[in-house]
């Protein structure tokens, strides 16, 4: 039998509210993820129960449209991180300091894209830390939260063309940083390596 | 250069969720639910940042030639027959074709803030000034150079809970130029796709001026944007006719589209921002989460050229430190011309 869809138990909740804990269930591991690779992990925690706590409370003025409620829930934890720059940028950092790649069974080739790739990802951090918050949310939430335009969309609650729009401005911001620390060719070169690496 | 896949790397090896947080939080979550209905209740609703991204001119300026409060709403077919004078302009205009950069400059204010928080869940809002200039070259690719002003506030709480907030950024980047690259190939103009406009001008130039084959268009690009309603086709043609510097038969095709719509009213004859004079039609949402809102285009009744758009708020909102109506955005095309060269 399917599981009811997030918008059937966010309706259920209203009448019997501990529905709404298979919501939880279902996407705190995910929403946790997305907020502990964007913000200290202490952090994460507060904002990933807070992200919960404010849907709930929410949960009325959720469009029951929309079968699948993690647009909603990474909109909502997307605006806490809105206030947690600082942490973010912290983050980042982190991320300029420390950053490899796993992947397997490289051959000799694929080790030096490896090698590069490596020397890049602190540059990717450090460009993302750069560029503004709009772009970097739409960005984060197609590459980290794994949404589709028209999800991102929803989650943000802008039209389909902003999203389109600062995703564009926002992988051209990070070319161009790159390309100003003279990573232009590297990260090409090591995006090869990811790809093939699936 | 595949980004977003390196993008998505980064930060790949953080550790899973802490089972010892989990449960807190879910156990929270429980307590929440299990408290008493005022707990229960369901608070105001979570403003993010909004819809539109307009381009701008002075705030002050707003208050002087406010569109929206213009009550003189007509019928719809009111509406129909200005839209179809206006198609009878463009379609009577000479409809040369030019390989060179479509070239707008304008002025205008867009939303911003943050929201959402839950101890100020209706979050801090504000309107900034945005001045825009594109070139965009027939293959797609181009320049867009935007300068944002100093926010203007639509009421003093606003202003409190951002210097309490400890002044965050809200309007983004001072000054952006930015130089984009072109419309790749094979491209279905009816599938949102990552570029300025989100239509590249080929695709532009290639639309039909068949009233009936445009509307099919118009229809696919609205089912692709999840919103196959009236709003969202009257909001499409904008975007056909915001910054591509259609050409008159299409222009022509557009306002007809515009004219077989659900719900678009006439507000009549209105002065711009920029002084101009122009016929405003407008189209009202009231199924936006932002609010009753209204959306209007300004056109020149002689040449049939977009002037202006603006959004407005005609009801309360708890968002919002201010009465209605709200103007939430506008957009005052200056310049819409065909030029050889980018600035």
């Amino acid at each position: 039998m399917d599981r009811e869809t997030d918008a059937v138990v966010i309706a259920a909740s209203h009448e019997r509210p501990t529905a709404f804990t298979a919501v939880f269930d279902r996407h705190y591991d995910a929403v946790h993820r997305y907020l502990a690779r964007r913000v200290a992990t202490d952090l994460a925690d507060d904002l990933a129960a807070d992200t919960f706590a404010i849907a709930f409370r929410l949960r009325d003025r959720y469009d029951g449209a929309h079968d699948d409620a993690r647009p909603w829930l990474f909109g909502i934890a997307t605006n806490l991180v809105r206030h947690h720059r600082r942490s973010e940028a912290r983050r980042l950092r982190a991320y300029e300091r420390v950053q490899t790649i796993e992947s397997t069974e490289l051959d000799e080739d694929r080790v030096v894209g490896r090698a590069d790739a490596a020397l890049a990802l602190p540059r990717v951090a450090r460009a993302l830390r750069r560029i503004p918050d709009g772009e970097r949310d739409a960005l984060l939430l197609l590459a980290w939260a794994d949404l589709s335009y028209d999800e991102i969309a929803r989650a943000l609650d802008i039209p389909i063309g902003t999203v389109r729009s600062r995703i564009h401005r926002g992988r051209e911001r990070l070319r161009e940083l790159l390309a100003d620390s003279g990573q232009s060719l590297i990260a090409e070169a090591i995006t090869e390596v990811i790809a093939s690496d699936g | 250069m595949d980004d977003i896949e390196l993008l998505r790397h980064l930060g790949h090896d953080v550790p899973p969720a802490d089972p010892v947080a989990r449960q807190a939080a879910r156990d929270a979550l429980v307590a929440l639910a299990m408290a008493p209905t005022v707990a229960n209740r369901a608070t105001p609703r979570l403003v993010r940042v909004p819809r539109l991204i307009w381009t701008a001119a002075s705030i002050a300026l707003a208050a002087t030639v406010v569109l929206g409060v213009l009550p003189m709403v007509t019928a719809p077919s009111a509406a129909a027959s200005a839209l179809n004078r206006a198609a009878d302009v463009a379609a009577g205009l000479f409809d040369g074709t030019s390989n060179g950069y479509r070239h707008t400059k304008s002025v205008g204010a867009e939303l911003a803030g943050l929201g959402g928080t839950p101890d100020r869940p209706n979050g801090i809002w504000t309107l900034v000034p945005v001045a825009r200039e594109i070139w965009i070259a027939p293959d797609g690719s181009g320049r867009l150079i935007e300068t944002r002003g100093e926010p203007t506030w639509f009421g003093p709480a606003d202003k409190a809970a951002w210097e309490a907030a400890g002044r965050p950024d809200l309007a983004g980047p001072a000054h952006v130029d930015t130089r984009f690259g072109p419309t790749p190939p094979g491209v279905d103009p009816a599938t949102p796709q990552p570029w300025p406009g989100s239509f590249s001008l080929e695709n532009v130039d290639a639309l039909p001026t068949d009233t009936a084959a445009l509307r099919q268009f118009i229809d696919r690009r609205a089912a692709a944007a999840g919103a196959a309603n009236d709003y969202e086709r009257f909001t499409i043609v904008g975007d056909l006719l915001r910054e591509t510097v259609a050409a008159p038969k299409l222009r022509a095709a557009l306002y007809r589209v515009a004219a077989g719509l659900g719900g678009v009213e006439l507000i009549g004859s209105v002065t711009d921002r920029a002084g101009r004079p122009g016929i405003a039609v407008a189209m009202t949402n009231s199924q936006s989460s932002r609010g009753l809102e209204r959306r209007t285009l300004i056109f020149d009744p002689q040449t049939s050229m977009l002037l202006a758009e603006e959004d407005v708020l005609l009801n309360k909102v708890n968002w919002l430190d201010a009465d209605p109506p709200i103007v939430i955005g506008y957009n005052t095309y200056l310049v819409s011309d065909i030029v050889p060269t980018i600035r």
